[in-house]
Parts: C-alpha cells; structure tokens; sequence
C-alpha cells in the first residue's frame, strides 16, 4: 500500500471508532451491551437510556462527523482558491453573516412574547441559512468583477463590520440575551435532531461531491491562476464552484452548530502532512476524514466522560487544534512551500 | 449680539448647575432646633447574611457584606454628622427624602414602607409592575435612569436624590466603569443592595429592613417581614409533612448544555421547604450548574413536576426549541409550571418584583404544585404551562402586604 492509502484507511477507521466511543460515552454511563442493544431497536433496562443513545448521541456523533468532515474540505478549498495557509472556511465572511442575522434575532427581539421561544430553536437555524447565504450572493456577484485576492480582503472587511453591529446589539441588550446569542457563539453539535440531520446531510454530502469532482482543476491553481488556464482550466467555473460548495459547507454547518473554529484551518494541514502530498483526489478524503476525527475527539472531550458537566465545543477544537499546527510547523515543513 | 447672549446664559446655566452639584447635601453643623426622633424602633438581622445593621447613642452604623472584598459600611445620622466612626464608605442623613432604585426587588420595599413618594427614578420603567407605582409613571413621576443597558449617571445627577438604592454600583466585579464611586463624588448616596447574593428565600425578603433603616421605618419593616416569616415557616412545616415528595427538575436545555439551579441555590432551598425532591440538592453551588443535556434528561424521565423552562411560553415553543423535550413524562402530563402568571403589560414580571419580597406566596404556589392535598391555593406567580397567560395585571391586592 501506498503512503497515502495507509493513511486514508488508518483515518476512516479511526473515525469508526471514534464514533462507536462518541454513541457509548456521555455524562450518563449506558453499558456498552445496552448501547448495542438500543441501537438495533431493542428495549433499554433503564427509562431514558433508549432515548439519550438514539435521540442524544446518534445525531450528536452524526453531526460532529458532517460537520467535522465539512469544514475540514472548506477549509482546504479555500486555502487553495487563495493560496494562503492561513485560510479557513469562514475567510469569505460566510460565519460573520450567520452571526450577525443570529444576533439579530436573539438580541435584536424586545418583546417578551417573542423572547421566550425564539431562542435556540430552528429559528436560528433560519436566522443563519439567511445570513450565510445573503454574504454567498454578495461573494459570487463581487467574484465577477474583482481579484481572488480582493475577494478575500472583502470577506475579512465584512467581518470586523458585522462584528462591529453584533457588538453594538450586545451593548443594549440584557443578560439572558447575551448568554444566549454567546452560548451559539461556542458552537454545539448537540443541537441537531434526527428530524433535521438529513437536511444538513443533503447539503453537506452534495458540496463534498461538488468538491471532489473538482479535485484535478484545484491541482492546477496551486501553481496560480495564469499557470492554471495555460494547463486548460476553467479558472472562472472553478472558482464559482469552490465558492458555492464552501458556502455551502460553512453555511450549513454554521446554521445547524454555530461557528466552530479551528477545524477548518488546522486540519488541511494535518491532512497535507500525514499525506506528504498536495493532490486533491487525495487532500480531499484524507481532510474530511481527519476533520470527522477531530470533530469527534473534540466533542468526546467537550463531554467530559463520566462528569456531569460539558465544555464548550469551541474552546476544546481550539485546544486540541493549536497543538496540531504547532507540531506541523515545528516538525520543520515549510508551508509556504505547499502553495 | 445674540451669540453673546446665548453665551452668557449658558454660562449662567453651567454656573447655576455647578452650584447645585458642588452643593454639599450633608451639613456638618447642628440643625437649628432638630431633635432626633426617640425610640425608634430596632431591626434585628435573622436570615440574609449579607448586611447587618448596629444602633448607637447617636447614629446607626449600616454594613454590607459583600463576600468579596472590604465590607461597605453606611453612617446614618439625625440632625448632626457624629465623628466617632472610622472607614465609613458614606454618610447619610436620615430619614432620606428621595430615593432610586435600580432593580424591581427594591420595589415592594418602597411601596411597603410608605415611601412611594420619595421614589424619584427607577432604572428601566418597563419592568416595573407594581400598579401604585406604574400610576407615577403614568403622571411622569418617575424619570427612567437606565439608557442601552448602562445606569445613566447624568441623569442620577440631575435628579439628585438623597440615596440611590442598587445592586451592581459600587461592586468592583459588575461596576466596572466606577459608575457609583463617581456617583458619590457627586454628592449622590449610592448603596450598596445585593440582595439576589442571598440563598435563603426569608434571607431575601429580609432586605425590606435594609432599605427601611435609612428611612426611619424600622417598626413597618419589622411588622411586614415578621408576618411573612410566620407564613412561610407555616407552610414549610405543612410541607414536611408530606409522606411522598415528587421529583422535580427545572430549567431547560440549550443544545449540549441544561443549566439546573445548584443544591445550595434560592431556587433550591425553596424546593427544598415545599417538599420536593431535588435530584441535585446535595450540590454545593449557590448559583446555576451547567450540566450535559443527557444527564438532565436522564432524571427528567423520572421526574413529576417540570419547573421554570426558560424556552418558551407554551407546550408549542417549547417543543419547538427542543423537539426530544415532547417525550419527558411531565411534560406529557401538562405537569410543567413557568413563573410567568404575572406579567405586566408592559412586559415585566412581578415573580422578580414582589415575588422575592413575597417568599411566603411563592412558598404556597410551589406546596400548591407539589402537594394540592395538602393546601388550597390558587396560583399567584405559577401556571401550568397549558394554561393562558394573565392578559396584564389589575389585582395589586393579590399581593399587597396586610
């Protein structure tokens, strides 16, 4: 076998058993038997395990692994569409959107009627759709008529502006409010049903499959956008597909689990390093598979095993993430060498 | 020409304000023919941990306990400031004529006592339900002195009053600004009222007897909070003899995350004294627990009662929020109580106004919920989550101290 297919296959069952430990490990301890035994549709000894394994965990660890998966490839088509190592999927100004509309409902709301229920239910999930893809029209219109590199100067623009009135909604907003909008903001895979997964699944496979068909052309904008159309790509059909399926990916993610961070950034170059290889037919499943281990791994840990408590899912990918880079960094790779 | 008269009238203004506010309220010297009131009457502190009030030859000596830091220590005088007393925070003279208060639970204390009409601004008008005051703010009594979430200290100044009764001025953790140091360099007395710091529900009506100190309504105090005490002591001992107490869980879930009131929290001591059983009661966190969903769901399915979820007015919105919250028994069986039976038009609610100066009703409604066997009640603050909401409120005698 070669490097890379050892290491595609040591990924994918690493996520197997990440996923099998996410369904059997929680703040309630279910035996291992029991969790089996649920998953297949029997009854559980216990009221209540039966639902906290297949309505708690099952989207939960589903979830991580979409998401996981997801932001990972948008992350890595990103910092190829901009050649810029420091890119990750919300470089477009894709979150800051869901944010700010996000914001807008939780802290923009003032009557008590509305206060109550608005809160964390599918209306967020709403609030985000609409932002994510308000700022992916605005990003396809502009990638018509300015530079790549505009492009990304634009997206960072947008975001410190939308920051900006997602501070000024805080300032005159009331406690509870401001917990609620942070507590988004700390990212959860928790939150999605069984009911919604199939939603977030439709899109987050379709822009995975849009992804993969445009591995090769992404070979050819390694070597920069002249380079690219002299080796016959379409580097304008190329970019709009990139661009759709990131939208995509971090719009749906974003809507359904908040901003996660870090994922998205760090894992490319996990991928690229394990790898030892800049081929997108290869980066594209290696990524989505280290973005799914991490995804869970971070939430296995953010669920503090046998404890009553839970961490915020953001701050644990951040943790575990920062390492990672590090060690790729100090391990002596030069990364500009790989754009 | 014209410019120049504009010019020396506003100077004359910011002379004339200078003046006021440079004006020291507190006069040093003995007042012409004041004779401090004799026998007052004494408050004794018996369950809030967090002030404690001393009587002396000629004055009153107020401390408030903060937990953290240097303990703020109130001088109250009649007819002449006395020097015995080092690392005062502030000296008032008594009783005071006008007064703000920041929070609704410093509400009933006012209207209790007597001295509505010494009230003079109130943080955030909406909130306030009490119907005797919302009739000042309807006759624009009452100047609101909270803009965009921030204490407005302009306004506090304009207005002047003798004391500003509030529980985040002057705490180095919420006033970060120094909004209340400020306050006092003003001339404005700003008092300390952290009274949501207290576990004990008793301990927190208890309170009233801080704000009547400065007052000179010691005997009011006295008779309003002894009668409560005795209410409140009566149902919990009808409640201690339930031979079966149901499970309750409260609070609801926001993704990975169910925030519970922690065993040694308000909330929980009043479950506690209704007869509840708390599954988290051996907790020794005073404030909320943030635990993981799935560990709260587990004891939500053997659970009677559902108090207090924060997502939602109605079974609808609240399924809405969380759809894996529909197969929770007690939900099922319509067994979910919220605290909002008693919201204003306006928008507030009066289980934070009177509700935590009334621990006694809030003490009946939940033996109500738990054991309607052994109390007849209706419902004060509480209703089933399939009932309707109050369409505003009228009944202040509902409320109303005897």
């Amino acid at each position: 076998m070669t490097r890379a297919t050892t290491t595609l296959v040591i990924l994918t069952s690493a996520v197997v058993v990440a996923f099998l430990g996410s369904l059997a490990t929680g703040s309630v301890t279910v035996p291992l038997g029991e969790v089996v035994t649920v998953l297949f549709g029997g009854e559980a000894s216990t009221p209540g395990w039966a639902v906290i394994v297949v309505q708690f965990r099952l989207p939960k660890a589903l979830t991580a692994i979409l998401a996981g998966a997801g932001l990972a490839v948008a992350g890595l088509l990103m910092q190829t569409l901009f050649r810029n190592p420091l890119a990750g999927p919300y470089v477009l100004g894709i979150s800051s959107g869901a944010s700010l509309m996000v914001a807008l409902v939780v802290l923009g709301t003032t009557t008590w009627g509305l206060a109550g229920w608005i809160v964390g239910d599918l209306t967020l999930v709403m609030a985000a759709c609409i932002g994510a893809a308000g700022v992916l029209g605005l990003v396809l219109l502009a990638s018509r008529h300015v530079s790549t590199l505009s492009l990304l100067i634009l997206g960072v623009l947008f975001g410190y502006a939308s920051g900006a009135l997602v501070t000024v909604l805080l300032h005159f907003s009331i406690a509870e409010r401001i917990r609620a909008y942070l507590q988004w903001t700390f990212g959860s895979f928790g939150s999605v049903t069984l009911g919604q997964i199939w939603l977030l699944a439709t899109v987050v496979l379709g822009a995975l499959v849009l992804a993969t068909l445009l591995a090769k052309p992404l070979d050819g904008l390694l070597l920069g956008e002249a380079e690219a159309r002299a080796l016959g790509v379409e580097v304008g059909r190329v970019k709009t597909g990139v661009l759709i399926a990131t939208a995509l990916l971090a719009g749906s993610i974003t809507a359904f689990c908040g901003p996660i961070g870090f994922i998205g950034i760090a894992v490319p170059h996990l991928a690229r390093g394990l790898l030892g290889s800049v081929r997108h037919r290869l980066l594209i499943p290696a990524s989505a598979a280290a973005g799914a281990l991490i995804a869970l791994l971070a939430d296995l840990l953010a669920q503090l095993p046998g404890h009553d408590a839970v961490l915020p899912l953001n701050a644990v990918t951040a943790l575990l993430g920062a390492p990672v880079i590090a060690w790729i960094v100090i391990r002596g790779r030069n990364l500009g060498e790989l754009f | 020409m014209r410019r120049a008269r504009t010019w020396i009238a506003w100077c004359g203004l910011v002379a004339c304000l200078t003046y006021a506010c440079g004006e020291d309220p507190q006069p040093q010297s003995v007042e012409q023919g004041c004779e401090p009131p004799d026998d007052i009457d004494q408050v004794e502190v018996q369950w809030a941990e967090g002030f404690s009030v001393s009587y002396h030859q000629d004055y009153k000596l107020v401390e408030v306990h903060t937990g953290a830091g240097a303990d703020e220590r109130y001088l109250l005088w009649h007819c002449a400031q006395p020097t015995a007393e080092q690392g005062i925070t502030q000296a008032f003279e008594i009783p005071v004529q006008s007064a703000i208060t920041t929070s609704t639970t410093e509400i009933p204390a006012i209207v209790d006592l007597s001295v509505l009409d010494r009230l003079v601004g109130h943080s955030t008008l909406s909130y306030v339900s009490d119907p005797r005051v919302r009739e000042r703010i309807d006759r624009g009594e009452l100047r609101e002195v909270m803009t965009g979430g921030v204490l407005n200290l302009e306004v506090m100044i304009e207005l002047a009053p003798d004391i500003v009764f509030s529980d985040v001025l002057g705490d180095p953790s919420l006033d970060t600004t120094g909004q209340g140091e400020r306050l006092r360099d003003a001339g404005v007395g700003a008092v300390r009222v952290p009274s949501y710091l207290e576990t004990s529900p008793l301990g927190r009506a208890e309170w009233i007897k801080f704000i009547a100190v400065f007052f000179d309504r010691e005997a009011e105090a006295n008779r309003i909070f002894d009668a409560i005490v005795e209410r409140y002591t009566e149902l919990a001992e009808l409640a201690a003899r339930a031979t079966e107490r149901p499970r309750v869980i409260s609070g609801s879930p926001n993704g990975d995350t169910w925030r519970v009131p922690g065993g040694e929290s308000f909330a929980a001591r009043l479950l506690a004294d209704a007869g509840a059983d708390y599954p988290w009661r051996e907790n020794e966190s005073t404030g909320s627990i943030a635990l993981a969903t799935e560990r709260v769901f587990q004891e939500a399915v053997s659970s009677d009662i559902w108090l207090h979820p924060w997502h939602g007015g109605s079974r609808e919105a609240l399924i809405a929020h969380e759809p894996r919250l529909e197969t929770i028994p007690a939900l099922e069986n319509g067994q979910v109580y919220l605290a909002d039976r008693r919201i204003s038009e306006h928008g507030g609610n009066d289980y934070w106004e009177s509700g935590m100066a009334r621990p006694d009703l809030v003490l009946a409604d939940l033996l109500a919920i738990m054991h309607p066997d052994l109390i007849e009640h209706a419902l004060v603050y509480h209703r089933r989550i399939d009932e309707p909401r109050l369409p505003g409120l009228t009944d202040s005698a509902v409320t109303a101290v005897p």
